[in-house]
């Protein structure tokens, strides 16, 4: 007789490949939705503009922007050093950061590509960021995120402190769609809306 | 005195920018008692959305307790030091833990993650891994002795940890 952990076992095996075979069958038309290009090298031991790109958004969504800071995986002292150089998501009874590690503030601006090449500002953020999430191998600090619609668009990060302690530590600036949710454009601004005069 | 609270979120959430939760998610916080606080999750990076098998990442969206606007569900438990620190130690450094951070929707989820933190914490002493779906956990939760740490029915004996 099966038991319940049985049937869960067979539930997950056949959801499993049933999933499995709807990603190979339309990967690109179900995950293959990011913006291109999603990450960009950026070197944070000098201050000034430090990424300047145009990238194509595919899908009306949010975008989410944030810098992450590797290591190689499993290397736990890395991992631990570099952690220690970030500090953590924490917050204390203010709401302040209460372990924020080096400060990394950036100032980032979003601009649309409109016709006749006129660029129009769509999202502006000035922010130091605290270390908010972490993969097997990277720490990553959240910029902010902003609805795009389907277009070319300029994204202008400029680093403001020289941050010297990263020097050894490769770092990226990444754009991505934040994963597990549905967004409804519904009264959202539509593509046009920023290009018109 | 420290706490643990488990957060279930259902389907549709709302979260603070406009978005929907897509299946739910359950999550963790940690409060030091004296007025520190963090809360941990876990989900697909951010680079692979709508992809129920992908690398996954701890507070993908940054922190939940922000992030998810409307819970469905949270119990907070008293805890040890000894025990927050298990917790916040499974959740800065999860592959430390024993816990693989490559992300299945069926097997290895938000879920997983939830309960394996309980684990480390004494709240989930014969290793539970979880319901398939956020919702179905909540009586899960409300049956955690909180001395014992066990699912069953509660009893008097104080757990050592």
């Amino acid at each position: 007789m099966l038991d319940l952990i049985s049937l869960r076992t067979i539930l997950i095996c056949f959801l499993s490949v049933y999933l499995a075979s709807l990603g190979k069958s339309s990967h690109a038309h179900i995950f293959d939705q990011g913006p291109q290009p999603s990450t960009i090298e950026i070197d944070l031991t000098r201050a000034g503009p430090v990424a300047d790109f145009r990238f194509k958004v595919k899908k009306h969504f949010s975008h989410w922007f944030s810098m992450r800071f590797w290591f190689v995986e499993n290397d736990q002292a890395e991992r631990a050093r570099i952690q220690k150089l970030l500090g953590s998501h924490a917050i204390d009874k203010n709401g302040k950061p209460a372990e924020p590690g080096i400060s990394t503030p950036v100032d980032l601006q979003i601009f649309a590509e409109c016709a006749g090449g006129k660029e129009v500002e769509v999202y502006s953020q000035h922010i130091d960021p605290i270390l908010a999430s972490w993969g097997a191998g990277y720490f990553g600090k959240n910029i902010g995120h902003h609805i795009l619609t389907p277009g070319i668009y300029r994204a202008r990060l400029v680093n403001k402190r020289a941050a010297h302690e990263l020097s050894s530590i490769r770092t990226t600036f990444e754009i991505a769609m934040p994963a597990n949710v549905v967004f409804t454009p519904g009264n959202t601004t539509s593509r046009g809306e920023p290009c018109r005069p | 005195m420290p706490t643990v609270t488990v957060n279930i979120a259902g389907p549709g959430a709302p979260t603070s920018n406009g978005e929907a939760s897509l299946a739910g998610h359950m999550w963790y916080s940690l409060s030091d008692g004296k007025g520190k606080t963090e809360s941990y999750g876990f989900s697909p990076a951010r680079e692979y959305p709508g992809n129920p098998f992908a690398p996954g990442a701890v507070n993908a969206h940054g922190s939940d307790d922000t992030y998810y606007t409307v819970k469905k569900y949270s119990r907070t438990f008293d805890i040890t030091q000894a025990q927050y620190d298990a917790m916040q130690s499974f959740g800065r450094n999860p592959s430390a833990g024993g816990f693989d951070t490559y992300y299945n929707g069926l097997s290895n989820s938000c879920i997983d993650f939830t309960w394996k933190a309980l684990e480390k914490g004494g709240l989930n002493t014969s290793g539970f891994q979880g319901e398939l779906l956020p919702l179905d956990n909540i009586d899960r939760i409300k049956k955690i002795d909180p001395v014992t740490g066990s699912l069953g029915k509660p009893s008097v004996r104080r757990q050592r940890f």
